[in-house]
């Protein structure tokens, strides 16, 4: 099998810079990018996936994210959050999906190809790197349908998704992301409705406060399910953003 | 968890002398190409809490984080003495290593003969994930090349400046960056491989270094991501015994930028003139005439 290319570092680098200068910035907006041959490096431990491009749906973030996930089924901490890995694959290999999922990078400022090319404002903007780990968070290997959970967290709207739950300490946890989606699953009618946004949020906030005195690293998935069926009736109460932010009575318990 | 400024509704071992006698860690970092390797000693002699560890209702923890690349692990275990290994291939930049003995199971009625005496005669229910000890909490950098932090390429480096004809500096990146205007970029690449390195060290390095230091300020390194260039430098200021001297807290003392730049680059101006006398092939250019 062939081995994944990428784009050496200084490459992705001088790349980076030139969109931040508006340098050449056209070059994201045509139909593939015309990227330097001369600057590519081959990976010794990634294979090159067969077919990917043909699976990644821009109209369909879960299944696009399943076919990405397992064409790299392995990847380490280190290559999943290394920069360059992500933003050769959307310059390169699916460069065509990257542009349909997101299609106004000719009319944006520059700050949409940073954030939707390149990793500079982390993994949960990227256009790739989010859907990676959004299956690597919520993988069950062990389970009859391992992507269960993967469909209640895309169900989840993305916004809170990417900017807030994946890349807080606790979405980088993944028994409490387990056990919330758990109860994501099991109690959608709470959680799914005009103030789903809202309630993460509070949801998020308690565990917080809740990880000051307590080692929620140590703590199985199922701690985090039951503590939440112990809120339930709060987590009913949150409407609004008020609510997160200035009802103590929610919070009053946790002895902080 | 980061367990700075935290006050626990409860006595916990290792904060504030809540409770006695008082633990000690012993860390011992080490490394192999694939493997970073943490040698941990605990010193824990509180009964109560030893009891506790031996039937099964409290853990030996250590949370390993690297936010950085998502790297989350919890070793528990009973033993005091054990050893943490964590890949290189799975982390970079800061790593945070908290050590201490976390609830297992319920406790009703948690009470210790070693509170100190405002806890006297108090007891507490404590639930799993409390936290009944802290050892400490220790970082290290993943990126920081450690054998060779004197080396000035692993800090900085000279790029062309493609767009214009002035000489740029760039704090942004994991490197300081020098950007030279095409033509001296040319002339640079030609003196840099021909024995011209500590005159130009002196000069357009010791400048840029100034710079870099003149503007730390806008640097915040209470995050573990900033730019690898001053995480290294960082490391040497705190860790190095002739920075000891400027007394280095949070900030770099505004009047001590030159000497400290001196100091970093090991005394530049005396390489530059020692270069320029052996491209002379003389000993000295200061003569009495």
């Amino acid at each position: 099998m062939e081995l994944q290319k990428i784009f050496r570092s200084s490459y992705a680098s001088q790349l980076r810079d030139d969109v931040k200068q508006n340098i050449g910035i056209e070059r994201w907006h045509g139909e593939s990018f015309p990227f330097d041959e001369s600057k590519l490096l081959v990976m010794s431990d990634v294979n090159h996936p067969d077919g990917l491009l043909e699976k990644m749906d821009a109209r369909n973030d879960m299944e696009s994210a399943i076919a990405l996930y397992e064409a790299y089924p392995n990847l380490t901490p280190f290559i999943a959050t290394y920069a360059p890995f992500w933003e050769s694959l959307a310059h390169m290999d699916l460069f065509e999906y990257v542009r349909n999922r997101w299609p106004k990078a000719k009319e944006s400022e520059s700050k949409y190809v940073l954030d939707h090319w390149f990793l500079s404002s982390g993994v949960g903007r990227h256009a790739l790197a989010n859907l990676w780990w959004t299956v690597r968070m919520s993988l069950q290997e062990e389970e009859s349908n391992p992507y269960e959970l993967t469909r209640v967290y895309f169900n989840i709207s993305a916004e809170i998704r990417t900017r807030r739950l994946l890349v807080s300490s606790l979405g980088r946890n993944r028994n409490s992301t387990i056990g919330i989606l758990k109860f994501y699953r099991d109690y959608k009618e709470l959680l799914f409705d005009n103030a789903g946004t809202y309630k993460l949020m509070y949801i998020m906030k308690y565990f917080n406060m809740l990880g000051g005195v307590k080692m929620l690293c140590y703590l199985p998935s199922s701690f985090f399910y039951n503590e939440l069926e112990k809120i339930i009736d709060r987590i009913d109460i949150v409407k609004g953003r008020s609510d997160v932010q200035g009802r103590d009575d929610l919070f009053a318990d946790l002895e902080i | 968890m980061n367990i700075n400024n935290i006050s626990f509704p409860y006595p916990v071992l290792g904060i504030n002398g809540d409770v006695l006698p008082e633990p000690t860690c012993e860390v011992v970092k080490g490394d192999d190409k694939e493997s970073f390797f943490f040698n941990i000693k605990l010193t824990q002699e509180n009964e109560t809490i030893n009891k506790l560890i031996a039937e099964d209702y409290a853990d030996i923890f250590c949370e390993i984080d690297c936010p950085s690349s998502y790297f989350r692990q919890c070793w528990s275990g009973k033993d005091t003495s054990f050893s943490v290994t964590i890949p290189k291939k799975s982390v970079r930049a800061k790593i945070w290593l908290l050590i201490g003995i976390v609830v297992k199971k319920r406790i009703d009625d948690y009470q210790n003969d070693g509170f100190h005496e405002d806890y006297k005669g108090f007891s507490f229910v404590m639930e799993p994930g409390d936290l009944l000890g802290v050892f400490g909490q220790y970082d290290f950098d993943a990126d920081i090349k450690y054998d060779k932090l004197q080396a000035v390429n692993t800090f900085m480096e000279i790029r062309e400046n493609k767009e214009d004809e002035e000489t740029r500096y760039d704090l942004t990146n994991d490197k300081i960056r020098i950007y030279l205007p095409t033509q001296l970029f040319t002339q640079y690449q030609r003196f840099a491989k021909s024995g011209f390195s500590d005159i130009i060290h002196s000069s357009i390095v010791y400048n840029a270094m100034l710079h870099a230091l003149c503007n730390w300020n806008e640097i915040d390194t209470s995050s573990g991501s900033y730019p690898l260039w001053a995480r290294t430098i960082w490391y040497r200021l705190k860790t190095e015994e002739e920075f000891k001297e400027f007394g280095i807290t949070d900030e770099i003392p505004i009047q001590d930028v030159y000497r400290i730049v001196q100091k970093l680059l090991k005394d530049p101006y005396k390489r530059m003139f020692d270069n320029i006398c052996d491209l002379q092939g003389t000993d000295s250019i200061l003569t009495d005439d």
